[in-house]
Protein backbone atom coordinates (compact mmCIF):
# COMPACT_ATOMS: atom_id res chain seq x y z
CA UNK A 1 0.00 0.00 0.00
CA UNK A 2 1.20 3.83 -0.89
CA UNK A 3 0.46 6.61 0.43
CA UNK A 4 0.99 9.91 0.95
CA UNK A 5 0.61 12.80 3.52
CA UNK A 6 2.00 16.08 4.66
CA UNK A 7 3.14 15.18 8.36
CA UNK A 8 3.75 18.90 10.45
CA UNK A 9 4.77 19.02 13.94
CA UNK A 10 2.10 19.62 16.94
CA UNK A 11 3.97 19.60 19.83
CA UNK A 12 2.49 20.39 23.42
CA UNK A 13 2.88 20.67 26.67
CA UNK A 14 1.35 21.50 30.56
CA UNK A 15 2.36 21.98 33.96
CA UNK A 16 0.42 20.48 36.62
CA UNK A 17 1.07 20.98 39.87
CA UNK A 18 -2.82 20.52 41.68
CA UNK A 19 -3.32 17.10 43.64
CA UNK A 20 -5.72 14.72 41.93
CA UNK A 21 -6.10 10.69 43.17
CA UNK A 22 -8.80 9.72 40.69
CA UNK A 23 -8.78 6.81 38.17
CA UNK A 24 -11.82 7.70 36.45
CA UNK A 25 -11.15 10.78 34.54
CA UNK A 26 -12.79 13.03 37.55
CA UNK A 27 -10.55 16.12 39.17
CA UNK A 28 -8.08 18.36 38.10
CA UNK A 29 -6.49 17.50 34.44
CA UNK A 30 -4.12 19.48 32.76
CA UNK A 31 -4.76 19.58 28.64
CA UNK A 32 -1.25 18.67 27.08
CA UNK A 33 -2.64 18.75 23.39
CA UNK A 34 -5.79 18.61 21.14
CA UNK A 35 -5.50 16.36 18.01
CA UNK A 36 -6.15 18.12 14.53
CA UNK A 37 -6.10 17.96 10.97
CA UNK A 38 -6.66 13.82 9.84
CA UNK A 39 -5.18 12.59 13.15
CA UNK A 40 -2.02 13.25 15.37
CA UNK A 41 0.78 10.74 16.05
CA UNK A 42 2.12 11.09 19.77
CA UNK A 43 5.21 9.55 19.43
CA UNK A 44 7.03 10.39 23.12
CA UNK A 45 5.85 11.90 26.10
CA UNK A 46 8.29 13.34 28.66
CA UNK A 47 7.75 13.62 32.74
CA UNK A 48 9.78 16.21 34.23
CA UNK A 49 9.62 17.44 37.97
CA UNK A 50 9.88 20.42 38.48
CA UNK A 51 11.28 20.46 42.32
CA UNK A 52 11.25 17.79 44.83
CA UNK A 53 8.84 14.60 44.45
CA UNK A 54 7.47 12.03 46.93
CA UNK A 55 6.78 8.46 46.15
CA UNK A 56 3.43 8.92 43.71
CA UNK A 57 1.81 8.70 40.55
CA UNK A 58 1.44 10.99 37.55
CA UNK A 59 -1.47 9.63 35.13
CA UNK A 60 -2.27 10.42 31.43
CA UNK A 61 -5.84 10.23 30.30
CA UNK A 62 -7.60 10.81 26.94
CA UNK A 63 -10.86 12.21 25.85
CA UNK A 64 -12.50 15.01 24.02
CA UNK A 65 -12.96 18.72 24.12
CA UNK A 66 -16.88 18.42 23.64
CA UNK A 67 -16.67 16.78 26.69
CA UNK A 68 -17.50 13.09 28.13
CA UNK A 69 -15.71 11.10 30.62
CA UNK A 70 -11.74 11.08 29.58
CA UNK A 71 -10.59 8.15 30.00
CA UNK A 72 -7.38 6.41 32.04
CA UNK A 73 -4.38 5.72 29.15
CA UNK A 74 -1.40 5.08 31.47
CA UNK A 75 -0.07 5.64 35.12
CA UNK A 76 3.60 6.51 36.15
CA UNK A 77 5.04 5.74 38.97
CA UNK A 78 7.13 8.58 40.36
CA UNK A 79 9.68 8.03 42.60
CA UNK A 80 11.00 10.07 45.99
CA UNK A 81 13.64 12.29 44.64
CA UNK A 82 15.24 14.91 46.94
CA UNK A 83 17.00 17.68 44.13
CA UNK A 84 19.97 19.35 44.95
CA UNK A 85 23.04 21.06 42.54
CA UNK A 86 24.55 17.46 41.63
CA UNK A 87 20.78 15.46 41.81
CA UNK A 88 18.26 15.96 39.07
CA UNK A 89 15.01 15.35 39.52
CA UNK A 90 12.72 12.72 38.37
CA UNK A 91 12.43 12.72 34.81
CA UNK A 92 10.95 9.87 32.17
CA UNK A 93 10.51 9.63 28.58
CA UNK A 94 7.82 7.29 27.65
CA UNK A 95 7.31 5.64 23.64
CA UNK A 96 3.79 6.01 22.70
CA UNK A 97 2.69 5.57 18.86
CA UNK A 98 -0.27 6.81 19.92
CA UNK A 99 -2.69 7.77 17.26
CA UNK A 100 -5.68 10.47 18.23
CA UNK A 101 -8.89 11.86 16.22
CA UNK A 102 -8.97 15.61 15.20
CA UNK A 103 -10.34 17.03 18.48
CA UNK A 104 -9.55 14.24 20.96
CA UNK A 105 -7.17 15.73 23.43
CA UNK A 106 -4.45 13.77 25.87
CA UNK A 107 -4.45 14.96 30.06
CA UNK A 108 -2.22 14.92 32.62
CA UNK A 109 -2.86 14.92 36.52
CA UNK A 110 -0.60 13.98 39.68
CA UNK A 111 -1.65 12.63 42.73
CA UNK A 112 0.22 14.76 45.15
CA UNK A 113 0.92 18.22 45.17
CA UNK A 114 3.90 18.66 43.33
CA UNK A 115 5.12 19.94 39.93
CA UNK A 116 5.70 18.49 36.75
CA UNK A 117 5.92 19.43 33.03
CA UNK A 118 3.85 16.88 30.97
CA UNK A 119 5.06 17.50 27.04
CA UNK A 120 3.92 15.32 24.21
CA UNK A 121 5.93 15.06 21.02
CA UNK A 122 3.66 14.63 18.51
CA UNK A 123 3.05 15.17 14.76
CA UNK A 124 -0.35 15.47 13.11
CA UNK A 125 -0.72 15.14 9.25
CA UNK A 126 -2.81 15.89 6.35
CA UNK A 127 -4.29 13.23 3.58
CA UNK A 128 -3.15 14.55 -0.10
CA UNK A 129 -6.01 14.71 -2.27
CA UNK A 130 -5.93 11.84 -3.98
CA UNK A 131 -4.35 11.31 -7.73
CA UNK A 132 -5.84 14.17 -10.35
CA UNK A 133 -3.09 13.31 -13.48
CA UNK A 134 -1.77 9.66 -12.11
CA UNK A 135 -3.76 7.12 -12.33
CA UNK A 136 -5.06 4.70 -9.15
CA UNK A 137 -3.93 1.48 -10.02
CA UNK A 138 -5.19 -0.98 -7.23
CA UNK A 139 -7.78 -0.17 -4.28
CA UNK A 140 -7.99 -1.39 -0.86
CA UNK A 141 -10.50 -2.61 1.22
CA UNK A 142 -10.27 -4.38 4.54
CA UNK A 143 -12.24 -7.51 4.71
CA UNK A 144 -12.92 -9.84 7.80
CA UNK A 145 -14.31 -13.53 7.98
CA UNK A 146 -15.34 -15.43 11.18
CA UNK A 147 -17.47 -17.97 11.59
CA UNK A 148 -17.63 -20.79 14.59
CA UNK A 149 -17.28 -24.47 14.25
CA UNK A 150 -18.02 -27.33 16.55
CA UNK A 151 -19.22 -29.91 14.59
CA UNK A 152 -16.69 -33.20 14.30
CA UNK A 153 -15.33 -33.81 11.35
CA UNK A 154 -12.31 -36.25 10.98
CA UNK A 155 -11.78 -36.29 7.16
CA UNK A 156 -8.90 -35.20 5.09
CA UNK A 157 -10.14 -35.01 1.96
CA UNK A 158 -12.80 -32.01 2.37
CA UNK A 159 -15.84 -34.27 2.87
CA UNK A 160 -18.21 -33.86 5.81
CA UNK A 161 -18.96 -30.68 8.03
CA UNK A 162 -16.80 -27.82 6.81
CA UNK A 163 -17.84 -24.08 7.18
CA UNK A 164 -16.29 -20.57 5.26
CA UNK A 165 -14.31 -18.92 7.39
CA UNK A 166 -13.74 -16.03 4.46
CA UNK A 167 -14.62 -15.76 0.39
CA UNK A 168 -12.72 -13.58 -1.59
CA UNK A 169 -14.65 -10.61 -3.15
CA UNK A 170 -16.03 -11.16 -6.48
CA UNK A 171 -15.32 -9.09 -9.81
CA UNK A 172 -13.36 -8.47 -12.47
CA UNK A 173 -9.93 -7.63 -10.87
CA UNK A 174 -10.63 -8.55 -7.65
CA UNK A 175 -8.45 -10.74 -4.66
CA UNK A 176 -8.06 -10.95 -1.69
CA UNK A 177 -4.48 -10.90 0.68
CA UNK A 178 -5.33 -12.99 4.01
CA UNK A 179 -2.40 -11.88 6.56
CA UNK A 180 -3.76 -13.02 9.92
CA UNK A 181 -5.72 -16.51 10.92
CA UNK A 182 -7.12 -16.73 14.38
CA UNK A 183 -8.23 -20.22 16.03
CA UNK A 184 -10.16 -19.24 19.06
CA UNK A 185 -11.27 -21.89 21.10
CA UNK A 186 -14.40 -20.89 23.22
CA UNK A 187 -14.12 -23.48 25.98
CA UNK A 188 -12.19 -25.94 27.55
CA UNK A 189 -10.88 -28.83 24.87
CA UNK A 190 -8.87 -32.31 24.52
CA UNK A 191 -6.43 -33.27 22.10
CA UNK A 192 -7.60 -32.60 18.93
CA UNK A 193 -7.00 -30.62 15.33
CA UNK A 194 -8.76 -27.79 13.44
CA UNK A 195 -8.04 -28.06 9.75
CA UNK A 196 -7.74 -25.47 6.94
CA UNK A 197 -8.85 -25.74 3.40
CA UNK A 198 -9.33 -23.59 0.31
CA UNK A 199 -12.17 -24.05 -2.02
CA UNK A 200 -11.85 -22.87 -5.48
CA UNK A 201 -15.05 -21.40 -7.07
CA UNK A 202 -14.67 -23.07 -10.42
CA UNK A 203 -15.56 -26.47 -8.06
CA UNK A 204 -13.77 -29.09 -6.99
CA UNK A 205 -13.74 -30.33 -3.14
CA UNK A 206 -12.28 -28.07 -0.55
CA UNK A 207 -8.54 -28.92 -0.38
CA UNK A 208 -6.53 -29.61 2.88
CA UNK A 209 -3.83 -26.80 2.98
CA UNK A 210 -2.72 -26.64 6.82
CA UNK A 211 -3.91 -28.49 10.36
CA UNK A 212 -3.74 -26.93 13.63
CA UNK A 213 -3.02 -29.00 16.53
CA UNK A 214 -5.16 -28.65 19.38
CA UNK A 215 -4.20 -28.91 23.18
CA UNK A 216 -5.72 -30.30 25.79
CA UNK A 217 -6.75 -27.57 28.49
CA UNK A 218 -9.68 -26.47 30.90
CA UNK A 219 -10.73 -23.18 30.49
CA UNK A 220 -12.01 -21.36 33.82
CA UNK A 221 -12.46 -17.80 34.81
CA UNK A 222 -8.64 -17.09 34.72
CA UNK A 223 -7.80 -20.00 32.72
CA UNK A 224 -7.89 -18.65 29.09
CA UNK A 225 -8.99 -21.01 26.63
CA UNK A 226 -6.83 -22.12 23.58
CA UNK A 227 -5.66 -19.54 20.85
CA UNK A 228 -3.56 -20.03 17.53
CA UNK A 229 -2.77 -17.12 15.89
CA UNK A 230 -1.01 -17.44 12.20
CA UNK A 231 0.13 -14.80 9.28
CA UNK A 232 -0.60 -17.46 6.47
CA UNK A 233 0.13 -14.71 3.20
CA UNK A 234 -2.74 -16.65 1.34
CA UNK A 235 -3.64 -14.46 -2.21
CA UNK A 236 -7.16 -15.88 -2.50
CA UNK A 237 -9.03 -15.49 -6.23
CA UNK A 238 -12.28 -13.62 -6.71
CA UNK A 239 -14.83 -15.86 -5.27
CA UNK A 240 -12.94 -18.94 -3.50
CA UNK A 241 -12.69 -19.38 0.27
CA UNK A 242 -10.92 -20.52 2.61
CA UNK A 243 -13.03 -23.00 5.11
CA UNK A 244 -12.42 -25.01 8.36
CA UNK A 245 -13.28 -27.91 10.36
CA UNK A 246 -12.67 -29.61 13.75
CA UNK A 247 -11.51 -33.10 14.76
CA UNK A 248 -13.41 -33.20 18.12
CA UNK A 249 -16.85 -31.87 18.38
CA UNK A 250 -15.89 -28.50 20.67
CA UNK A 251 -16.27 -25.23 19.51
CA UNK A 252 -13.89 -22.63 17.90
CA UNK A 253 -13.89 -19.71 16.18
CA UNK A 254 -11.86 -19.01 13.12
CA UNK A 255 -11.19 -15.13 12.43
CA UNK A 256 -9.53 -14.17 9.11
CA UNK A 257 -8.66 -11.05 8.90
CA UNK A 258 -7.69 -9.85 4.89
CA UNK A 259 -7.17 -7.05 2.29
CA UNK A 260 -9.46 -6.74 -0.79
CA UNK A 261 -7.61 -5.74 -3.91
CA UNK A 262 -9.71 -4.07 -6.86
CA UNK A 263 -6.86 -3.66 -9.43
CA UNK A 264 -7.87 -0.65 -11.46
CA UNK A 265 -8.66 -0.98 -15.53
CA UNK A 266 -5.40 0.19 -17.75
CA UNK A 267 -6.11 4.12 -18.88
CA UNK A 268 -7.67 4.32 -21.77
CA UNK B 1 5.05 13.35 -8.63
CA UNK B 2 1.89 11.05 -8.43
CA UNK B 3 -0.52 11.57 -5.10
CA UNK B 4 -1.49 8.84 -2.91
CA UNK B 5 -3.91 6.24 -3.54
CA UNK B 6 -4.92 5.07 -0.39
CA UNK B 7 -5.63 7.41 2.79
CA UNK B 8 -5.57 7.16 6.21
CA UNK B 9 -8.04 8.67 8.74
CA UNK B 10 -7.23 8.33 12.61
CA UNK B 11 -10.25 6.27 14.56
CA UNK B 12 -9.24 6.37 18.27
CA UNK B 13 -12.34 5.07 20.14
CA UNK B 14 -12.77 4.26 23.52
CA UNK B 15 -15.36 3.12 26.18
CA UNK B 16 -15.67 1.58 29.63
CA UNK B 17 -16.31 -2.18 30.21
CA UNK B 18 -17.41 -2.98 33.97
CA UNK B 19 -20.47 -5.56 34.34
CA UNK B 20 -19.25 -9.13 34.77
CA UNK B 21 -19.82 -11.31 32.13
CA UNK B 22 -18.29 -15.19 32.00
CA UNK B 23 -19.49 -16.23 28.77
CA UNK B 24 -17.21 -17.37 25.97
CA UNK B 25 -19.88 -17.69 23.20
CA UNK B 26 -20.64 -14.16 22.41
CA UNK B 27 -23.88 -13.60 25.23
CA UNK B 28 -23.93 -11.16 28.16
CA UNK B 29 -23.00 -7.49 28.41
CA UNK B 30 -20.22 -6.76 25.54
CA UNK B 31 -19.45 -2.94 25.19
CA UNK B 32 -18.67 -2.13 21.61
CA UNK B 33 -15.22 -0.07 21.59
CA UNK B 34 -14.46 0.47 18.23
CA UNK B 35 -16.61 0.37 14.37
CA UNK B 36 -15.09 -0.08 11.27
CA UNK B 37 -15.21 2.68 8.25
CA UNK B 38 -16.65 2.37 5.28
CA UNK B 39 -13.53 1.14 3.92
CA UNK B 40 -12.34 -0.79 6.89
CA UNK B 41 -10.40 0.16 9.72
CA UNK B 42 -7.18 -0.85 11.18
CA UNK B 43 -6.94 -1.56 14.79
CA UNK B 44 -3.41 -0.82 15.78
CA UNK B 45 -3.35 -1.44 19.75
CA UNK B 46 -6.21 -1.97 22.07
CA UNK B 47 -5.37 -0.17 25.37
CA UNK B 48 -7.27 -1.41 28.47
CA UNK B 49 -6.63 -0.05 32.13
CA UNK B 50 -8.70 -0.62 35.41
CA UNK B 51 -9.77 2.00 36.94
CA UNK B 52 -9.52 0.79 40.44
CA UNK B 53 -8.43 -2.42 42.41
CA UNK B 54 -8.62 -5.71 39.97
CA UNK B 55 -9.77 -9.34 41.19
CA UNK B 56 -8.13 -12.45 39.38
CA UNK B 57 -10.26 -12.64 36.10
CA UNK B 58 -10.02 -11.95 32.20
CA UNK B 59 -11.02 -9.56 29.69
CA UNK B 60 -11.99 -10.80 26.50
CA UNK B 61 -11.78 -8.95 23.05
CA UNK B 62 -14.79 -10.02 20.73
CA UNK B 63 -15.22 -9.01 16.78
CA UNK B 64 -19.32 -8.59 15.49
CA UNK B 65 -19.74 -9.32 12.23
CA UNK B 66 -23.08 -6.83 12.71
CA UNK B 67 -25.01 -9.80 14.26
CA UNK B 68 -23.13 -12.34 16.58
CA UNK B 69 -20.21 -11.58 18.78
CA UNK B 70 -16.79 -14.28 18.35
CA UNK B 71 -14.04 -14.37 20.90
CA UNK B 72 -11.20 -13.27 19.64
CA UNK B 73 -8.61 -13.11 22.24
CA UNK B 74 -8.42 -13.47 25.99
CA UNK B 75 -6.54 -11.30 28.46
CA UNK B 76 -5.30 -12.62 31.86
CA UNK B 77 -6.52 -9.89 34.67
CA UNK B 78 -3.95 -10.01 37.61
CA UNK B 79 -5.24 -9.21 41.52
CA UNK B 80 -4.23 -5.76 42.32
CA UNK B 81 -4.79 -3.64 45.09
CA UNK B 82 -4.24 0.12 43.22
CA UNK B 83 -2.77 2.97 45.87
CA UNK B 84 -1.28 6.05 45.34
CA UNK B 85 2.15 4.94 44.55
CA UNK B 86 0.69 1.21 43.18
CA UNK B 87 -0.48 1.61 39.71
CA UNK B 88 -3.51 0.02 38.72
CA UNK B 89 -3.56 -3.17 36.08
CA UNK B 90 -3.06 -2.26 32.72
CA UNK B 91 -2.28 -3.90 29.45
CA UNK B 92 -1.69 -2.67 25.37
CA UNK B 93 -2.68 -5.75 23.25
CA UNK B 94 -0.63 -4.90 20.22
CA UNK B 95 -1.23 -7.20 17.66
CA UNK B 96 -3.24 -5.65 14.53
CA UNK B 97 -6.78 -5.92 13.76
CA UNK B 98 -8.23 -5.40 10.52
CA UNK B 99 -12.19 -4.67 10.72
CA UNK B 100 -14.05 -4.85 7.37
CA UNK B 101 -17.22 -2.12 7.52
CA UNK B 102 -19.62 -3.18 9.26
CA UNK B 103 -17.75 -5.03 11.71
CA UNK B 104 -16.69 -3.89 15.61
CA UNK B 105 -14.31 -4.67 18.29
CA UNK B 106 -16.20 -5.30 21.58
CA UNK B 107 -14.64 -6.02 25.41
CA UNK B 108 -16.29 -8.02 28.43
CA UNK B 109 -14.78 -8.75 31.95
CA UNK B 110 -15.52 -11.90 33.99
CA UNK B 111 -15.63 -9.89 36.73
CA UNK B 112 -17.10 -6.60 38.23
CA UNK B 113 -14.37 -4.42 37.98
CA UNK B 114 -13.88 -1.39 35.85
CA UNK B 115 -11.73 -0.98 32.97
CA UNK B 116 -10.99 2.01 30.50
CA UNK B 117 -10.32 0.55 27.26
CA UNK B 118 -9.46 2.88 24.34
CA UNK B 119 -8.76 1.20 20.81
CA UNK B 120 -6.17 2.76 18.42
CA UNK B 121 -7.40 2.62 15.08
CA UNK B 122 -6.72 4.22 11.18
CA UNK B 123 -10.27 3.94 8.75
CA UNK B 124 -8.51 3.23 5.23
CA UNK B 125 -10.10 5.06 2.12
CA UNK B 126 -9.10 4.11 -1.00
CA UNK B 127 -8.97 6.72 -3.79
CA UNK B 128 -11.39 5.98 -6.82
CA UNK B 129 -9.97 4.38 -9.93
CA UNK B 130 -8.73 7.25 -12.43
Amino acid sequence: MSYQKRKLPLTGGVTISTSNPNLDGTGTLGTILTSSNNGTLIESIIIKAVGNTTEGMVRLFIGTSAGGTKQLYKEVSIPQVTQSSVQPTFELVIDCGLVLDSGTEIYASTQWSETFNVVAIATTWINCDCATNCPTETKYEMNTGVVNINTSNPNLDGTGAISTVITATSGSGRGTRVTGLTVKGTGSTTEGMVRIFISFSGGGASMLISEVPIQGMTQTAVESACRYFYNPSIYLNPGDSLNASTENAESFNLIAEATDTISCDCPA
Amino acid sequence: MCSSNLKYNSNTAYGIVNTPNSFLNGSGSITTIISAGSNGTIVNNVIINATGSTSLGMIRLFINDGSSNFLYEEIHVNANDQTEVVQSFNYTYNAPILLKNGFSLGVSTEMGDTFSVIANGNDIESCACS
